[in-house]
This record gives C-alpha cells, sequence and structure tokens, in this order.
C-alpha cells in the first residue's frame, strides 16, 4: 500500500479488509433481519418493515438484501431532494456522473446517499458525502459495494462525528490538518501567514472530501488505499505531501493567486506527459520521517 | 494600493439557491450547468469601477447546508455587505430568508449593508415566489431587492453595483477616509477569518494558529 503499488482489481479486497467490512454488514444484516427500526426511531410497522418483517424469523438477510432494504426505504421529500441537489454537482464532468438526472451513475450515487440516511438517521446527509459516494462508486463498480464502505467509513473512521449536525470535529481536523502543514512545510507555512492567507479552505475541502475537490476520482484510490490503512494520519500526510509537491509554485504567488491556484490543484498535480505527478505513497515516504514526530504529539 | 476602497461581501443563502454561480457570473463572467457543490467556503476577488471610484470586492461564498453555519458564521464578522440569495423556483430558500438574516444579525452591525436577490428569474415557468411577494418581504425586512439571473447574467452586475454604491455612500457619511475598521484598509489578515472566539467557530483561527498573534 504504502509504496503505491496496489492495482485496481486488489482494490475491493484490500479496501474490505481494511476497514473490517464483513464484520460492518454482518452487524447490519442481523439489526435489519430483527426489524431495524425507521428513521424517527419508532418502532416499524409490519408494512413498513418490508423485507425485514418478511424475513423475521426465517432467512438472514444477505448483504446485498440489506443494501436493497435501506435504499428503499422511504424517506421525506425533503431530504431526498436535499441528495438530489447535490448527486447532479458531483463529478459533473465525469463520464459515469454526466449527463441526465436519470443517468445511471446518478441514479446508483443516489442510492447510496438514500441508504446511507436511512442507516444513520442521527447523521443524516452532510455535504461532502456525495463527494465520497461517487469515488467508491468509480473504484468498486458497484452500488451496494460503495455502500458498505461509506458506511464503514462513518462508523470506523470517526466520519460519523464529522459528518454529523454541527460538524463538531472538523475544526480539531482543520487544526491538525494545519499543524502538520506547519510541522512539515515551515517555509510555505511563513509564506502563507506572512500573506495573511489561512489555510482553512483548502483543508476544509480535503477533509470533507477525502481530497476529491483537489484530485482527479482515478488519483484517488491510492489515497483511499493509504486511509483505510493509516486513517486521519493519512489525510494529513496526503495534504502536507500535496502542498509540498506544489510547493514551490506556491512560495512565487500572492495571496488572491494562491487561492485561485489551490482551487484549480487537479489541473497542477500531473506529470508534463499528462499522467499523474503525485503519488500519495511518494508523499507518504517524504514525510514519513519528519511526521512521525508530529503525530505522535498530535 | 490600487483602489479607492475595499469591501468584504459575503453570500448566504440556502444550498442551491445558486450562490456560486452568481459569483461565477459576476467574477468570470461566466455559467456553467455542471457547476459541484461548494465545500465550506471559498472567496474571490473582483475590482469594478463605480461613480468614478475604484471599487475593490472580496466576495466569500458559503456552503449553504445548515449544519456548516458552526463553520460559515466565522466568515460573516467584518463583512461590509451581506447578500442574501434564494432561488425563485424553490419557495422553501425564501421561507429561509428571516433565518438566514437572523444568523447573519448575531455577527454583523447595523451598518452592514444587506441585499436580497431572487434568482433563477430566466426560470418564469417554474417560479414560485412572486416579484411581489418578494418587494414587499425585503421592504418588511428594510432592505433592498433584485431579481437576477446567473445564468443569463440579468442583474448580477447591477446587483453589486447597487451595493457598492451604497457602501461608497455609507463609508463615506462616516468621514471621508476616516474610518480604519477591520476591513477598511485590507492589510495582513484580510483573509483570516474575524471570529476569533474560543467554541464557536473555533476552527475560524486556526489558519493562523502557530504565529498569527
Amino acid at each position: 500500500v504504502l509504496s503505491g503499488s496496489v492495482c485496481a482489481s486488489e482494490r475491493k479486497a484490500l479496501w474490505r479488509r481494511l476497514a473490517a467490512v464483513e464484520k460492518l454488514e454482518q452487524c447490519w444484516c442481523s439489526r435489519l433481519s430483527d426489524g431495524f427500526p425507521q428513521g424517527d426511531g419508532e418502532a416499524p410497522t409490519t408494512e413498513a418493515r418490508g423485507v425485514s418483517g418478511r424475513m423475521k424469523g426465517s432467512a438472514f438477510l444477505s448483504a446485498s438484501e440489506a443494501f436493497e432494504e435501506l435504499a428503499n426505504r422511504p424517506l421525506p421529500n425533503s431530504k431526498v431532494s436535499e441528495i438530489e441537489r447535490d448527486v447532479s454537482r458531483t463529478f459533473p464532468a465525469h463520464q459515469r456522473f454526466k449527463g441526465d438526472p436519470g443517468a445511471t451513475g446518478r441514479a446508483e450515487l443516489l442510492k447510496v446517499l438514500r441508504a446511507l440516511v436511512v442507516a444513520e438517521p442521527s447523521v443524516g446527509y452532510c455535504q461532502g458525502m456525495n463527494f465520497l459516494a461517487a469515488t467508491l462508486l468509480i473504484h468498486l463498480g458497484a452500488a451496494q459495494d460503495a455502500f458498505w464502505l461509506l458506511l464503514a467509513i462513518l462508523e470506523g473512521y470517526h466520519f460519523h462525528h464529522l459528518f454529523t449536525p454541527g460538524v463538531p470535529l472538523l475544526p480539531l481536523r482543520i487544526f491538525q490538518f494545519a499543524g502538520t502543514v506547519r510541522q512539515c512545510l515551515p517555509r510555505l507555512w511563513r509564506h502563507l501567514k506572512e500573506d495573511g492567507f489561512s489555510l482553512d479552505i483548502f483543508a476544509h475541502q480535503c477533509v470533507l472530501t477525502l481530497f476529491a475537490y483537489s484530485l482527479e476520482p482515478e488519483l484517488l484510490g491510492h489515497v483511499y488505499d493509504t486511509f483505510f490503512l493509516l486513517g486521519w494520519k493519512a489525510v494529513f500526510r496526503i495534504g502536507a505531501g500535496l502542498l509540498g509537491t506544489l510547493e514551490e509554485q506556491l512560495l512565487g504567488l500572492g495571496r488572491e493567486d494562491i487561492s485561485h491556484f489551490l482551487s484549480q490543484c487537479k489541473r497542477h498535480v500531473r506529470l508534463p506527459g499528462g499522467g499523474p505527478s503525485l503519488c500519495p505513497a511518494r508523499a507518504l515516504r517524504i514525510f514519513e520521517s519528519d511526521l512521525s514526530g508530529a503525530l505522535v504529539a498530535l | 494600493r490600487d483602489y479607492d476602497h475595499l469591501f468584504k461581501l459575503v453570500l448566504i443563502g440556502d444550498s442551491g439557491a445558486g450562490k456560486s454561480c452568481l459569483l461565477l457570473r459576476f467574477a468570470d463572467d461566466a455559467f456553467t450547468e455542471s457547476y459541484i457543490t461548494t465545500i465550506g467556503v471559498d472567496f474571490r476577488f473582483k475590482t469594478i469601477p463605480v461613480d468614478k471610484k475604484t471599487i475593490k470586492l472580496q466576495i466569500w461564498d458559503t456552503a449553504g447546508q445548515e449544519r456548516f453555519r458552526t463553520i460559515t458564521s466565522a466568515y460573516y464578522r467584518g463583512a461590509d455587505g451581506i447578500i442574501l440569495v434564494y432561488d425563485i423556483c424553490d419557495r422553501e430558500s425564501f421561507a429561509h430568508v428571516d433565518e438566514w438574516l437572523n444568523e447573519v444579525n448575531r455577527y454583523v452591525n447595523e451598518s452592514t449593508c444587506k441585499i436580497l436577490i431572487g434568482n433563477k428569474c430566466d426560470m418564469e415557468s417554474e417560479r414560485q415566489v412572486s416579484t411581489e411577494e418578494a418587494k414587499k418581504k425585503a421592504d418588511d425586512l428594510g432592505i433592498a431587492y433584485i431579481e437576477c439571473s446567473a445564468k443569463e447574467a440579468t442583474n448580477v452586475e447591477q446587483a453589486f453595483q447597487m451595493m457598492s454604491a451604497e457602501l461608497i455612500e455609507k463609508r463615506q457619511k462616516q468621514g471621508a477616509g476616516g474610518r480604519s475598521g477591520p476591513s477598511a484598509g485590507g492589510g495582513v489578515g484580510l483573509l483570516q477569518p474575524k471570529n476569533r472566539e474560543a467554541g464557536k467557530g473555533s476552527c475560524g483561527g486556526l489558519g493562523s494558529c502557530g504565529g498569527g498573534d
């Protein structure tokens, strides 16, 4: 993973294993088979229980049936339209998601996010999730695989606290992100500070979308490899690594241009030949030694 | 410096109202159907001439989703102008206007200029809020109202012109160049959110941690 040599065909198995998805699926299958309550916490009626009601006492739900069950539960219109609004604003230029609102990729994205909101009613839909779900769809293919990994990110990697109303974990993660940059890239940090530029904007985007704002979807596979392996440390290291690869260019820019440059980050993180130049694993290696101390302190 | 006045403006309003599209139209005179969800906050600079003066605008774009208000509210501080946007084809976004104003009034003072924009006025057939109703609302609130279309570039420039003119007038009343408030000079710290309180919006000051003070 750290050498950046994971190939696409290995990814699904690797991610499932690192994120302990099987255990999560079993837990949810059993919960649903026992009649998982509706979002408002009331005991479900027989009709509302749908498949789970029929399944109760007979067969155990499979992971794919459990996903279908969650995705097909009714949701209030306001919640559905909140998700729909963002579905059309997620990688709109990517071949999988471009086109009509009813395009397959968009329908799958909606389905994954609906299922998530049903499974995590206290969290609900949070902007940023759309980019995570879409990235997982791109790299895993099937909607149900994307759903279980997304749920694992929420439940196993503290994203629950990041996305829940009020985004309570976000300030701490931004603080850590900035701290890592200060520690690893003191020259760049001083430059940004002198220019009165706050890294918060960039950090918000990196943290809430797991770099979907800053890197091409195809490159994000490496990001998720390291994220599933190292958890949050990977986010800070990749963030610092990304800024590190752009450091020379950033040092030559004033504050008005820095913001624009970073918002166009996708264009800059490329080799002259057109291929991606940033391998997150390379960034990790670069900063590995400098970071160990900093991350212990965090 | 290459401008007579610098004003900080903040775009607020429900998610999907078209805040980012209005900013893109104003800053780059462009429109795209394939816009992406705004995450957190973003900003742009744009310099325009108003009444023979050169005005530099720093315009903040904020995420509209309610749960991000803990973050975005840090950016309301020190704003000279607030641009409240709703979608004329989405009654819900209009119904939230009061809520947005209450929220923003907790962070800005009375001298902050506010304007209500009804966006997407090109989509007349899907209109859910009449111009009269919106005008009355704005009158009741004591703020200006204008209908825009970021898509067709209707009234976008005018809205920013209108706000700039009002801000110039306000500033001149306050004494010619006498004001040295946080947004008057535009020195270091311009891009730092103003909210340094512990707790609420505490991430706002984090960009400066490690030496900002």
